[in-house]
């Protein structure tokens, strides 16, 4: 059975993902998800949605294309998902991390999610919005003239998110070499991430961090999260875009966050 | 005469089929693979089979292959004196084709135009300008040019000059612009954003704030910037209008 949508402001991502029924469209009532609440209004047999942040008023965060549209009224039912974000994430640690020579840590980092919000009626179904939960500031990353324009983010090693719209990366860090290294920010690739759901956060599959050399390492992603995560739900995992067979082998034969130097 | 008729009509037909089939093939490419990568094959596949195309129709109708070749290259020379032009856009199009210094879809500048590249074509290269005009740039004029691509990286640095008196310059003034910049969203974290100072004699000093942002948001990021200098001046009391700090004019 439907619920009508809560009037509570500022609802977070995993109130909407542990809800056991769809949310139904009330005009009365805005749809509140982290930082972002949407409107509706009925306009004969179309709905109009608004979206606009409700913390922060940075309005010039939202594309102006993208705050306002339209769908059939049909679409009465709305689903809240979690994503990952759409460019690659830089996690900055708050304090640099020492990694002792030949010696391995396992520490987890939260991270930020995107959030899509779908219009559904049985089988058909239309994305309204599909942006990161929290405005989002860009870094680069790499050399200047092919850079990656990545979501950047500050962390502290956690053992649980610090708040509900974030997830928890696993990782696993080992020191090959005869040095002492020092660990400040990690780039985490976005087609290579899958997010799961436990029963009482959001985590992602484990990353194995190799440091090979003082300013080198390569990143291995693991299918799943750690064995110590119980009941892993896949709830999330991204999909190769566009291009042919052959192609798609030969993109991620060169893709970055494979290869050395990475991560640091 | 009526068997020459029905090879035209023909050899037209197939022309007809190629183009559409030519078409289809390759919209369906353009939405799997990225633009550049198959725009010179698209291009030079379709001028091939129309060059085979002219071949065969010629050779049916008579003209045997040998003698179109003896032919072509004294065509070929009073082609090239005739249209010389014509062939230097053109192997200027196939250049820019190769090369990929320019794409469709590209921001560039070439002389007094700005514009967004619509089409680069064997002969021309066609910008749409910001007030909507479309203009075709012949390709050899193109090769000729300073071109400014503003799209060939994903990211750029803006920056903002204000000359300011130098009783109005101290350290806290470049930390809390500095300050100011970096919680920008529109501008990035890293490269962070530098404050560059140097002396413009006569006048105080040339202070230039400098940042990067992702070149699609280079507008938004430029403006963002310029208007945070300027609050920031503003909100310290420092007039940075160049022309009171003219040695011959008291300073207000």
């Amino acid at each position: 059975m439907s619920q009508l949508l809560t009037q509570s402001p500022s609802l977070s991502l995993w109130y909407h993902l542990s809800r056991e029924s769809p949310l139904q469209v009330s005009e009365d009532q805005p749809l509140y998800v982290g930082d972002y609440v949407v409107n509706f209004e009925r306009r004969g047999d179309l709905y109009k949605y608004s979206l606009s942040t409700a913390q922060h008023g940075g309005e010039s965060l939202l594309p102006q294309s993208t705050k306002v549209g339209f769908f059939d009224s049909a679409l009465s039912m709305i689903i809240v998902r979690a994503t990952l974000l759409d460019k690659p994430l830089i996690v900055r640690l708050k304090e640099p991390i020492h990694i002792a020579p030949r010696s391995h840590l396992n520490l987890r980092v939260s991270r930020p999610l995107s959030v899509q919000i779908i219009a559904a009626h049985k089988t058909s179904e239309l994305t309204l919005i599909h942006r990161p939960i929290t405005p989002m500031r860009l870094t680069s990353y790499g050399e200047i003239t092919k850079p990656m324009v990545c979501y950047h983010w500050t962390s502290d090693p956690v053992t649980h998110p610090q708040s509900e719209n974030e997830a928890l990366v696993p990782l696993r860090i080992e020191n090959q070499t005869k040095h002492g290294v020092e660990m400040k920010k990690i780039v985490l690739y976005r087609g290579l991430l899958k997010l799961f759901k436990t029963h009482q956060y959001l985590v992602t599959n484990e990353v194995k961090v190799l440091i090979t050399s003082k300013s080198e390492a390569s990143m291995k992603y693991m299918s799943t999260p750690p064995a110590t995560e119980e009941k892993a739900e896949l709830i999330f995992e991204p999909k190769e875009e566009g291009a042919p067979r052959l192609l798609r082998r030969l993109r991620l034969r060169s893709q970055r966050g494979i290869g050395v130097e990475y991560g640091f | 005469m009526a068997f020459k008729l029905y090879v035209t009509l023909g050899l037209t037909f197939a022309l007809f089929l190629w183009r559409i089939f030519h078409k289809w093939t390759f919209r369906k490419l353009y939405k799997r693979i990225p633009h550049r990568r198959i725009f010179l094959f698209d291009k030079l596949s379709y001028y091939l089979v129309l060059l085979m195309l002219c071949v065969i129709s010629l050779n049916t109708i008579g003209v045997s292959l040998s003698d179109i070749l003896a032919t072509a290259g004294i065509l070929t020379l009073a082609i090239g004196f005739a249209a010389k032009t014509s062939v230097s856009h053109l192997i200027s199009g196939f250049i820019l084709l190769g090369t990929k210094l320019i794409q469709r879809g590209d921001l560039i500048e070439v002389g007094p135009h700005t514009g967004i590249i619509e089409d680069i074509d064997v002969f021309a290269t066609h910008l749409r300008t910001f007030d909507n005009v479309l203009i075709s740039l012949p390709n050899g004029k193109l090769l000729n040019e300073y071109v400014s691509n503003y799209s060939q990286y994903p990211i750029r640095r803006i920056s903002c000059d204000k000359i300011i008196s130098t009783q109005d310059l101290d350290e806290s003034l470049i930390d809390d612009l500095k300050r100011r910049l970096q919680s920008l969203p529109s501008l990035m974290i890293d490269p962070e954003p530098l404050i560059v100072l140097s002396d413009s004699p006569g006048r105080g000093v040339l202070m230039s704030a400098r940042a990067w942002c992702e070149s699609s948001m280079f507008i938004t990021a430029r403006n963002d910037l310029l208007l945070e200098v300027s609050a920031c001046l503003r909100a310290r009391g420092v007039n940075s209008d160049a022309e009171l700090f003219n040695s011959d004019r008291p300073r207000p």
